[in-house]
């Protein structure tokens, strides 16, 4: 079903304790910029205020991976505090989404999309057990997935002049640091558990085979499109696709590999095998 | 690694390999904020995000409703249509924007 999404809030006392968790866990100052549009070609705007808008949508719905994630966990028996820290990060998608809404209105847009209401439910693993089941999945989200958006993003700050677009990709990212790295961390507290368990490591990198596959099929989308982004693109953040292409298939690869690598897992295989069936 | 490494694989490469986090490395040198890990009260009066607002007098207080309280930065500009900004990005959408992607079962090929 669809529905238009808003970053309207209740008006009611939810919105109070939803500030002030907000708050609570916010790493970086709001921006004391505004955004000057005028400074500007207008395609260029329309362009990156576009992407902002997607991003909104993409960043409310992708809340609905991590409190899925964080079921899966207490599946698991994992401890109370990489639970916790997943919901906040699914707490902080939603921050985040409120935040793209606020782009899009700063750049000139209505922070309004219509979008697809339904939750896709997260990979069982039939056949797996809760732990490794949790283990797959988080590898999949932190360590592949928002580990790529660590990198697409300083790829775009790397570019990005906008003072306003700067302060605000930075809010974004200081959060992504923590989202990205939690999968490592993850496998450290599971370290020993897999150092008992080889079919388990086994399994999970035989996972990553496919989870690579699926990371690179969503990741590298339009990499061949005939695109020229002038200054003023790059100076709003608009990342060629090619240049996106690039960075999640360098980070995967020097970065993400050698890192799942130290836990035993056959990454570096899994990556250069990688196969979507 | 060296200097003609990108700095998006140096910064990955720091938190893969990493035990702890590094999340001052986010900041600007103009942060002080994110460099000493602080937040900021003053968030919701900066960037206009609804708070102050009178109660909503909508009678749909969901997600998918705008209401009295929905987004106001400082100097908005209005000018598009509701449903300008679909597709507005164009080719230069990397797909997937951001947040983490579902995952996936294994196929039955490769289990």
């Amino acid at each position: 079903m669809l529905a238009p999404l808003t970053a309207a809030l209740t008006g009611t006392r939810i919105e109070a304790e939803y500030r002030a968790g907000a708050a609570s866990l916010a790493r970086v100052r709001p921006s004391t910029h505004a955004f000057d549009a005028g400074a500007y070609d207008p395609r260029a705007v329309r362009r990156a205020r576009g992407l902002w808008s997607d991003r909104m949508v993409d960043e409310y719905t992708s809340t609905t991976v991590f409190t899925a994630l964080a079921s899966q966990l207490v599946e698991a028996n994992a401890t109370l505090d990489a639970t916790a820290v997943t919901l906040r990060m699914a707490h902080d998608e939603l921050v985040h989404a409120e935040a793209c809404a606020g782009v899009v209105v700063a750049m000139g847009g209505v922070a309004r999309r219509e979008r697809e209401t339904s939750v896709t439910a997260i990979a069982r693993h039939p056949g797996c057990s809760p732990e490794e089941r949790a283990l797959r999945n988080v590898v999949f989200t932190t360590c592949l997935s928002e580990m790529n958006s660590v990198a697409y993003f300083i790829a775009a700050l790397d570019r990005m002049t906008d003072p306003f677009l700067r302060d605000v990709t930075r809010q974004l990212l200081a959060d992504e640091v923590l989202h990205g790295s939690f999968g490592f961390a993850y496998l450290e507290a599971w370290a020993p558990f897999l150092e008992q368990r080889p079919a388990v490591r086994d399994g999970i990198s035989s996972y990553l085979r496919f989870a690579f596959a699926v990371a690179e099929r969503a990741f590298t989308r339009n990499e061949h499109a005939r695109l020229e982004l002038s200054t003023d693109d790059h100076a709003l953040g608009v990342v060629h696709p090619a240049l996106a292409a690039e960075a999640f298939r360098t980070t995967m690869a020097e970065a993400v590999v050698p890192g799942l690598a130290r836990f035993g897992l056959a990454a570096e295989d899994a990556w250069r095998r990688r196969a979507l069936a | 690694m060296d200097a003609r490494t990108p700095h998006y694989l140096r910064f990955a490469r720091s938190l893969a390999m990493a035990t702890t986090l590094a999340l001052p490395a986010c900041a600007g040198p103009d942060d002080p904020a994110a460099a000493d890990g602080q937040g900021d009260e003053t968030s919701t009066t900066t960037t206009g995000t609804g708070a102050g607002a009178g109660p909503s007098a909508s009678a749909a207080p969901t997600a998918t409703t705008p209401g009295p309280t929905a987004w106001a930065v400082p100097s908005p500009v209005p000018t598009a249509n509701a449903e300008s900004d679909a597709g507005a990005a164009g080719d230069a959408s990397p797909g997937f924007s951001s947040g983490p992607l579902p995952p996936l079962d294994l196929p039955a090929s490769m289990a």
